[in-house]
């Protein structure tokens, strides 16, 4: 059965209920048929999803991972004996 | 007492108050004013914007610099309305369903509300992230206040 073609104004109307898990059937698999073949669209989605996991975060009081990577990062930068930033 | 956890014992009690207001004063009305500014603001869009000085992937990038600290100060900088939805929602990952039984709206509202609140929290990102210059707008149509 061919799922429903919709545009990117309508994917983009339908993205936070489908990111949120709001949507099923027809609408949920317009969405993902749409994601699949709009770059654009695939992107808007990857950052939303991502910005409302950092928002999850908030809640666990876990550190987030970009911190963890953050701090691999300054750890290459400044190697064993180099002063540290803001010394 | 960590912020989420604050963010949502404000929730609670907002929540009983209102039910209590509501049930001896119907009908509700909305506290907060209709503005499709809120709802039309897109982090996503604006990091996209040709004369933003860029490179590689803005969205990754900017989301790589964000701090936990400037989250927690956009969903702090939220009107009490907006907040309450976003922490239901994204913090405390209830359903448009159960946003809609605990605070006494239809769920239409939640939709509606929950949109220009995320518009209203990513417009705070954006303007904080352009305040701490952690991008660089080069010259363009919005682009001279970093």
């Amino acid at each position: 059965m061919s799922r429903r073609v919709i545009d990117c104004d309508e994917a983009l109307e339908l993205l936070a209920a489908y990111l949120d898990g709001e949507l099923s059937g027809e609408g949920h698999d317009a969405v993902e048929a749409h994601l699949e073949v709009c770059r654009s669209c695939f992107s808007r989605a990857e950052f939303e999803s991502r910005l409302k996991k950092r928002l999850a975060e908030l809640a666990r009081g876990e550190p987030v991972p970009e911190l963890e990577q953050r701090i691999r990062s300054l750890i290459q930068q400044f190697p064993a004996g180099a002063a540290p930033p803001g010394r | 007492m960590p912020r989420s956890a604050f963010w949502v014992f404000r929730i609670r009690t907002n929540t009983f108050l209102s039910q209590r207001r509501a049930s001896s004063v119907r009908p509700r009305t909305e506290s907060l004013p209709a503005s499709d500014a809120d709802e039309a603001f897109s982090l996503f869009d604006r990091l996209h914007q040709p004369f933003l000085l860029w490179w590689g992937n803005p969205e990754v990038e900017l989301l790589n610099v964000l701090l936990r600290a400037d989250l927690e100060r956009a969903v702090d900088a939220l009107p009490e309305d907006f907040r309450t939805v976003v922490v239901l929602a994204d913090l405390q990952g209830f359903t448009y369903r159960q946003i809609a039984e605990a605070l006494d709206v239809p769920i239409g509202t939640v939709r509606s509300r929950l949109a220009r609140a995320r518009g209203r929290l990513q417009k705070e990102l954006w303007e904080h992230a352009v305040d701490a210059g952690r991008v660089r707008p080069g010259p363009g149509p919005s682009g001279g206040s970093a």
